[in-house]
C-alpha cells in the first residue's frame, strides 16, 4: 500500500528536508511505526514516548482529521495522502 | 533587499486585527521565489474560542489572549508548500497589550529545541479598543538562539546580524 505522506516545514528537519515521502502500510499506526523506524528523528516529535500522537500534532487521511476516522487504526489504501500538521499557534 | 511585507499586505493584516477584535486575528504571509516572486497573504480563522469551549481544561485560554490556527488553513499551507510556497510570516495581534514577543510565542515557535519554521519571521500586531497600534517583527537567530527584533518593511536580515 503505498501511502504519499506531507511532511510540513517544522518536521522536515528530520527528513533530510523531503517534503513528501512514500510509506507503505496498511493503518495509520502501521504508517508511523514506519516512518519512525526510517527517519530516527521524527521520534519524539509526533508521537509521545507511549506511542500516543502528541496533543498539538493532527494526522489528516484525505484531508479528513483521523480523530472523526477511527484514529491511528484508520486502515490506509493504495494512493492516500497523510499530512502530519502540527498546530501553528501562540498568544500574550 | 526583499520586504518582509509590503505596505499593502501591511494594510491587510492591519484590517484583520481590526476586524477580529477583540479575538487575536492570525495568518500567514506565502512566498514562492525564482525569477517571479509570487506572494500570498492568507488569512487565517482562530479556532481558539471553540477549543476552549470544548475543553477548557486544555485549552484554558480564549481567543482574547490565544490564537489556534484552523487545522483547515493549515492543510492550505501545506498545500501551497507542494507548489513551491514557504512560510515567509506568520502573524498575530496582541489584544490591548503591546505588540512584543511573548513567552507563550516562543515556546510555540519551537520545536524540540530548534525553530518550527526556520525561515519565518513572526509579526505581532497590538491592538488597543479595536485600534491597530505598534506592529512589530521578530525572527530566530541562529547566532544568539533567541527570537530577535528585525525591521518590520526593511528586510529579513535580523537587527545587528552579520551578512554571509
Amino acid at each position: 500500500m503505498a501511502v504519499s505522506v506531507y511532511i510540513p516545514t517544522p518536521f522536515r528537519r528530520a527528513t533530510g528536508n523531503q517534503p513528501r515521502v512514500d510509506v507503505d502500510a496498511a493503518d495509520v499506526k502501521e504508517l508511523l511505526d514506519a516512518l519512525e523506524g526510517r527517519f530516527e528523528g521524527l521520534r519524539g516529535l509526533v508521537r509521545d514516548a507511549t506511542g500516543k500522537l502528541h496533543h498539538h500534532v493532527n494526522l489528516y487521511v484525505n484531508g479528513e482529521e483521523i480523530g472523526g476516522l477511527q484514529g491511528p487504526a484508520t486502515r490506509l489504501k493504495d494512493g492516500d495522502e497523510v499530512s502530519i500538521i502540527p498546530a501553528l499557534a501562540g498568544g500574550v | 533587499m526583499i520586504p518582509l511585507l509590503t505596505t499593502a499586505e501591511l494594510e491587510t493584516i492591519h484590517q484583520h486585527a481590526r476586524a477580529d477584535y477583540p479575538a487575536e486575528c492570525c495568518g500567514v504571509l506565502l512566498v514562492r521565489g525564482g525569477a517571479t516572486e509570487a506572494r500570498r497573504l492568507l488569512p487565517c480563522r482562530n479556532i481558539q474560542d471553540e477549543l476552549h469551549a470544548r475543553d477548557p481544561e486544555r485549552f484554558p485560554r480564549t481567543a482574547r489572549t490565544a490564537y489556534y490556527i484552523d487545522p483547515a488553513n493549515l492543510l492550505e499551507i501545506g498545500r501551497r508548500e507542494g507548489e513551491g510556497f514557504e512560510v515567509r510570516v506568520i502573524y498575530h495581534s496582541h489584544i490591548d497589550a503591546g505588540a512584543y514577543f511573548s513567552e507563550t510565542d516562543r515556546q510555540n515557535a519551537m520545536l524540540d529545541g530548534a525553530p518550527a519554521y526556520p525561515q519565518a519571521t513572526y509579526v505581532v500586531v497590538a491592538v488597543a479598543e479595536g485600534r491597530v497600534g505598534e506592529t512589530r517583527a521578530h525572527r530566530f537567530s541562529p547566532e544568539t538562539q533567541t527570537f530577535v527584533e528585525v525591521p518590520l518593511l526593511g528586510g529579513e536580515e535580523p537587527v545587528g546580524a552579520k551578512r554571509r
